[in-house]
């Protein structure tokens, strides 16, 4: 069969188009955009990800800045991508399993999800074993699972720049119980704290499929040396 | 966390509601939008503690710039102007002078970083905010040559105050219109302007004279043919004398 991968420009046009299904409250449009127009036609799973999925929910919420939509059109247009992404999520083949474990949460207060679980299916899909805790973990109940669960790395995640004493509490708990463990954090606080992950003394990389892949695996092979 | 910080995340809302039942006292802010703008206002005002607390902590004036600076656009496309949110910091800034609370000082700098942070960078919005002294006291002027009688009935302010302080509002509108590009919100503040006017008791006339007075004292200004253009097409007056 004849594919055509969308240039650059045709996946913005992608993502807009996306973005009005978004808006329509259409699940069954925006699955179709980025699964036929998209998946069929030859572009990778983490290029819909980043380039229409990721880049859709940055102008829903830019729009909600603005007022052009509503706190409910803005939670609806977010439900769908989460579908979409639980499609893409199934329909992706991922690089060869690494038998490594990461755990990957949204900070304690933190309830903007959406950023952690893109990083966790780029994780996953680059061959890395993902548990996923979602938004607002509690810092004690994230302690216990990392007791259970042996993670080889964890990555904390946290939109809200008041949310970064939670950030720091995790940090310096993880510190004291497992102080081998790497810490890789992101979201959008770093973007207006630019100097918190060297101010922690943690690890950080653009929320980049490949960056992410590429840095978990550096700071996994230097914990190993 | 800083222990001023500390403190705010656990006095701070007494502080701030004492500012906002201070700005509520000018019956823009009930009349414009009542209770569930209360709310909100609340809600924000919440959150200008806990980013000032953040950035206590970090010891770094830029995270509540960038706060502000955000949050702006979402309240002017909202219906408030930046003079709004400039004021709510300088209360805040105030009251926290106000207190025996340790590092108050360095909270109060933070403050007026970021209002200061609130200027437009944009050069037609900044060169309306560079004059905005002059702009509102000419506004000011048309309505008085006309009207020299008083302004709104049962405004805190005073009437002189009043007006004065409607039109410095109106230059801050006009802004922000021109930073977002167009004059849609401030064709909304015109449009309920005039009719919160008309309920103070101020007379078609004033109002009118009102909104002909801010294109007035912008194109007598010289101001930027844009920034007039968009005063025009938010508030299309007659200059048919009153």
């Amino acid at each position: 069969m004849h594919t055509h991968i969308p240039a650059p420009e045709g996946l913005d046009r992608l993502c807009a188009r996306y973005v009005e299904a978004q808006l329509a409250g259409d699940r069954r449009e925006a699955l179709r955009i980025v699964l036929d127009e998209g998946l069929a036609r030859g572009v990778a799973v983490q290029e819909l990800q980043a380039r229409v999925i990721q880049a859709a929910q940055r102008e829903i919420g830019r729009l909600w800045q603005v007022n052009r939509i509503s706190i409910a059109q803005e939670h609806m247009a977010t439900a769908i991508s989460h579908v979409v992404m639980s499609r893409l999520f199934d329909e992706a083949r991922s690089d060869p399993r690494l038998g490594k474990k990461i755990v990957v949460a949204c900070v304690e207060g933190e309830h903007h999800e959406f950023p952690a679980r893109i990083v966790a299916d780029f994780l996953d899909l680059g061959g890395f074993e993902v548990r996923y805790l979602g938004a607002n973990v509690p810092t004690d109940d994230l302690m216990r699972l990392l007791r259970d669960e042996d993670a080889d790395l964890l990555a904390l995640s946290v939109t809200m720049s008041f949310n970064v004493p939670s950030l720091r509490q995790a940090i310096t708990r993880v510190r004291i119980e497992h102080p081998r463990l790497p810490i890789l954090v992101g979201g959008h606080a770093l973007e207006w704290e630019p100097d918190l992950a060297r101010d922690f003394r943690v690890d950080t990389c653009d929320a980049d499929a490949r960056c992410l892949v590429d840095t978990a695996r550096f700071l996994l092979d230097r914990r190993a040396a | 966390m800083s222990e001023l910080a500390a403190i705010l995340e656990r006095d701070g809302r007494a502080l701030s509601q004492r500012v906002l039942d201070e700005m509520y006292r000018d019956a823009f802010w009930s009349e414009r939008f009542g209770d569930r703008g209360r709310r909100h206002a609340n809600e924000d005002s919440d959150f200008h503690l806990r980013y000032l607390a953040r950035a206590l902590s970090a010891g770094d004036a830029t995270i509540l710039v960038r706060y502000a600076t955000w949050l702006r656009e979402v309240l002017a496309t909202r219906g408030m102007c930046t003079r709004h949110l400039d004021e709510n910091f300088r209360l805040l800034a105030r009251e926290l002078s106000a207190t025996s609370w340790p590092g108050r000082d360095k909270a109060v700098a933070l403050l007026e970083e970021a209002r200061a942070g609130l200027r437009h960078e944009a050069s037609d919005a900044r060169w309306v905010e560079d004059h905005a002294v002059a702009l509102a006291k000419a506004i000011v002027s048309h309505v008085r040559a006309g009207h020299p009688a008083g302004w709104k009935q049962h405004d805190a302010r005073g009437a002189d105050a009043g007006l004065a302080d409607d039109a410095a509002n109106y230059v801050s509108y006009v802004a922000d219109a021109v930073a977002l590009g167009g004059a849609a919100t401030l064709a909304d503040h015109a449009r309920w302007l005039a009719a919160h006017l008309q309920g103070h008791g101020v007379r078609t006339q004033q109002v009118h004279a009102f909104l002909e007075g801010c294109v007035r004292a912008l194109e007598e200004s010289r101001a930027p043919e844009r920034v007039v253009e968009i005063a025009r097409q938010a508030a299309p007056v007659s200059r048919a004398p009153a």
